[in-house]
């Protein structure tokens, strides 16, 4: 007999549904294999003294208590966490966060490009003052030179860039 | 091609529909089993009736969530047994350590029987009593899915199958949970099993 035969036969036991051919049958395998017959008294016995576990006590209005409570919870106001945020926190605080993102991204690019610009305008100023200077000093010959701004305007990137383009072609004639 | 319809099944689907006569039959009918099943792991009564109410608490609210590819029955002892299992957390109780405290829950629980020695068969309902007490500590000693696994095929008889998607394991486990736990109590009871009565060794 195997396991699911032996199983099926004790739950019909259980249920009381062992048939009369079913129980000769039975008693006959049981008798003819000490073993198996000890393990089916065994089983049978805990059936028995597993029968004998009380049953949980049960108030007779168990099902109006159940239908009680549900009502309770219906009624009952639906009380928010203590830990969640109102809605409008939520938004004002992604809508704040968004803000300052894009003023502090402007900022930077802003700094940036004028320090390039700064940076462009020095290189310029440096290459022109570089290239006046040995050309000068190599013709040994009076050169007539248009008038040059006073010094201190050089120190004025400002009005570097103000000078007109005429000076520049000049300073190139120089330069040749 | 469909199987016929579990009748409860059918039931549950009314409860869906917010039909509350057809919960409180599913109420009526399944209060014993499932406050059965909650009493073998937490032996007082008062909090196994409480637990037994917040299941079917739960089963109202999930009513929606309700498929019909199951039994209800599969369903509803899932529910009972997630709902307990919390409870255990909850407590951080461990079944080995049960006993004593199970020993202690029952004699507050059933005082009165044992305190009445004036009838002529008290003894024997002593008797009675006392072995009533050590089945079901031996029962509560189990591990909770052994314990879960026998209680339902022997007490609810569901099918291997049944149990096997209610504790969530294979059917092979499931058989072999319900064969240990049986190995189990035929061992803490040995004494019991020839005569049914307390025996000496």
């Amino acid at each position: 007999m195997n396991s699911g035969d032996y199983e099926q036969l004790l739950r019909a036991r259980q249920r009381g549904e062992l048939k009369g051919v079913e129980q000769e049958r039975l008693a006959a395998l049981l008798q003819s294999d000490p073993k198996l017959g000890a393990e089916w008294q065994e089983d049978v016995a805990l059936q028995r003294l597993l029968k004998t576990l009380p049953e949980a006590p049960l108030s007779s209005n168990f099902t109006s208590l159940v239908m009680q409570q549900l009502h309770r919870d219906d009624a009952a106001p639906q009380t928010p966490s203590r830990w969640a945020l109102p809605r409008f926190w939520v938004r004002g605080l992604a809508y704040g966060s968004l803000a300052l993102f894009v003023g502090v991204g402007t900022m930077y690019y802003r700094t940036m490009a004028a320090r390039f610009d700064m940076a462009n305008s020095v290189a310029t100023v440096t290459t022109v003052a570089q290239l006046v200077q040995p050309v000068a000093m190599r013709q040994q010959t009076p050169v007539e030179l248009p008038p040059m701004p006073p010094v201190d305007i050089w120190e004025n990137f400002e009005e570097i860039r103000r000078l007109p383009d005429q000076v520049d072609t000049e300073l190139l004639l120089a330069l040749e | 091609m469909a199987d016929k319809l579990d009748p409860d099944a059918a039931l549950m689907l009314r409860v869906k529909q917010g039909d509350v006569r057809a919960f409180e039959e599913l109420v009526d009918k399944y209060k014993r089993p499932v406050t059965n099943l909650i009493y073998r792991t937490l032996p007082d009564p008062t909090e196994a009736e409480d637990l037994a109410q917040s299941v079917f608490i739960q089963v109202f609210k999930s009513a929606e969530r309700y498929k019909v590819t199951a039994k209800f029955s599969t369903w509803l002892f899932t529910i009972a047994r997630n709902l307990c299992l919390n409870e255990i957390r909850r407590r951080g109780r461990h079944p080995a350590e049960s006993l004593d405290m199970l020993q202690e829950d029952k004699e507050e629980a059933g005082g009165k029987q044992i305190e009445d020695r004036t009838v002529p068969e008290a003894s024997g309902a002593l008797l009675s009593h006392e072995l009533t007490s050590k089945v079901a500590e031996a029962v509560a000693a189990l591990p909770e899915n052994q314990r879960t696994a026998l209680l339902l095929y022997q007490e609810e008889e569901l099918s291997y199958e049944e149990i096997a998607e209610i504790i969530g394991v294979s059917l092979s486990a499931t058989k072999s949970l319900i064969h240990r736990a049986r190995e189990t109590l035929k061992h803490r009871l040995k004494p019991y099993l020839k005569t049914g009565e307390w025996g000496e060794e």
